[in-house]
């Protein structure tokens, strides 16, 4: 999913860190699939899939039972450990409130 | 300035006001819906718009949502049809409508003759209403007298960046001109319980704000389902909470007067939450079964118009109230802009900022409530869903801006 490479990607990131302490961004624009974009640190994410604005990448490693901030907000906790500009979602971030277990929401971003 | 904008609207006979003139043709069952459709079916340019319950048994939540629209400010008239043998007690609901001073009729169909005959009589019954509501002397209303709801459908990872903070700074601007303003809803409060209380006008209020976000949460457990659609999570959202906060966000940042069920109409203006779901066991299903719901309950708190904040793309308006839809991406509002009011997407591709749009969006309140026609109303959208429930009366807790105004 993540892959660094020497030649930086043109035009400007196409998210937003929508708070100062997130791990994750939130995309701004869809992402096509396999496209490289600007990592936070100087460094190149590829997004691997086609994803819709809105969705989010971690902004920072990610270990496995951290919690997940957005607007300086828990939106959850990871179950997997997750990478820099690695796309999270259902597959490995789950509520800590009422867990979604609704046929068709699964992973439904990486289609 | 806002405070001071003034447009022509409709007096009622208890002193409200309206920006619609709608003719209401009710069905008290579905077995009548078809016979309401087909007498409205020609006005549908001129303001007849047709509500109505499905339910043969009776059920007090839906005797109070009708009796509410029936004597909605942007009601003149209601049409009441009854296929004879349903619980429904038409007399009470010709009663209320009656009283509140508004020209009502019953047909029954089982006494008329049948179909095409009820049909007829509707039609010559709408036509010399809609004649007599030409005639009606307008007055003057303001920001003062209106009521905004809002709600959120469709959403997507970009309605909690947009939309729904720039609905939420044109409810802060509305109520700070005296507007009434109501938000939903209770099942996407999960997890905003916390800074939703901290916002409440006493501490009982936060209380009951964080015991009716409990009881969603009970709900949504016992369901199987939050409210959660597979669209959300293609468009990014993930979680329960996460949804909730982008939801939150259409309150805005000002104390919250109040909480709400279906069909109170709140006697102060301010800020109020709408607690959607049934008190009680798990009953009847899922509290809301799409947005139409919603929006009907949003109207029977008084609401004249309804924002709509979408991600995905709903295109739903309603009956009674017009829709207007506040897009929040920009890829959306690309490919369907022919049914959005406001591009909000504009926020994330550097065209504008939170409070432009806000300013917009009051700006279009103004327009639509002095008669403009919003994108969901004049594509002829009258959606309506009404179905069952059952609510225990607010308690007191849930008021405390009459008693803060008497003590002050």
């Amino acid at each position: 999913m993540v892959a660094n490479s020497d030649t930086p990607p043109e035009g400007s990131a196409p998210y937003v860190r929508l708070a100062p302490g997130d791990n994750v961004v939130v995309l701004t624009r869809h992402v096509e699939g396999a496209e490289r974009i600007p990592g936070l640190s100087g460094d190149v994410w590829l997004v691997a899939a086609h994803l819709e604005a809105g969705n989010k990448l971690a902004a920072v490693p990610i270990a496995a039972g951290d919690r997940v901030f957005k607007v300086g907000v828990p939106i959850g906790t990871a179950t997997k450990a997750i990478v820099p500009g690695e796309h999270v979602h259902t597959h490995n971030l789950r509520s800590d409130y009422i867990p979604i277990e609704a046929e068709g929401t699964h992973g439904a971003g990486e289609h | 300035m806002l405070a001071n904008t003034e447009w022509p609207a409709y007096e009622r006979a208890d002193g409200r006001k309206g920006i619609r003139n709608v003719v209401a043709v009710v069905y008290l069952v579905e077995c009548a819906h078809h016979v309401a459709r087909e007498i409205a079916a020609p006005y549908g340019e001129q303001g007849v718009h047709v509500v109505g319950f499905p339910g043969c048994y009776s059920n007090d939540y839906a005797f109070r949502m009708l009796s509410r629209l029936c004597t909605h400010p942007n009601v003149g008239a209601v049409l009441l049809v009854s296929l004879g043998c349903e619980s429904f007690s038409r007399q009470e609901l010709q009663a209320v409508v009656a009283e509140s001073g508004r020209p009502v009729q019953t047909l029954v169909i089982q006494d008329r003759g049948g179909t095409r005959s009820t049909v007829a009589l509707g039609r010559s019954w709408v036509e010399t209403q809609l004649a007599s509501l030409a005639a009606a002397e307008r007055t003057t209303m303001s920001i003062g007298e209106l009521t905004v709801g809002t709600i959120c459908g469709g959403s997507d990872g970009t309605s909690g960046l947009t939309a729904n903070p720039a609905v939420g700074r044109s409810f802060d601007l509305l109520v700070g001109a005296g507007a009434t303003c109501v938000f939903e809803e209770t099942l996407e409060m999960v997890g905003c319980e916390a800074y939703l209380a901290e916002r409440a006008a006493t501490p009982e209020l936060a209380g009951e704000l964080c015991a009716a976000v409990a009881k969603a949460a009970r709900y949504s457990v016992a369901m199987g389902y939050p409210s959660f659609a597979a669209g959300n999570a293609t468009g990014g959202l993930t979680t329960i909470e996460e949804k909730s906060l982008g939801a939150y966000s259409k309150s805005g940042r000002g104390p919250v007067s109040g909480l709400l069920k279906p069909g109170d109409v709140p006697d102060v203006s301010g800020l109020y939450l709408l607690d959607v779901v049934p008190d009680g066991d798990a009953r009847w299903g899922f509290p809301n079964i799409n947005d139409s719901v919603e929006i009907a309950e949003l109207i029977s708190c008084g609401s004249h118009v309804v924002l709509f904040t979408t991600g995905r793309g709903s295109v739903v308006g309603s009956a009674i109230a017009p829709v207007i839809k506040v897009c929040a991406n920009p890829e959306t509002y690309a490919r369907l802009s022919e049914d959005m009011d406001v591009d909000a997407g504009r926020i994330l591709t550097g065209g504008a900022s939170l409070d432009d749009v806000a300013e917009e969006i009051c700006d279009l309140v103004v327009e639509v409530a002095g008669g403009r026609l919003s994108a969901s109303e004049s594509l002829g959208h009258r959606e309506f869903v009404l179905g069952y429930k059952s609510f225990e009366p607010i308690g007191p807790a849930c008021h405390p801006a009459p008693l803060a105004m008497a003590r002050g």
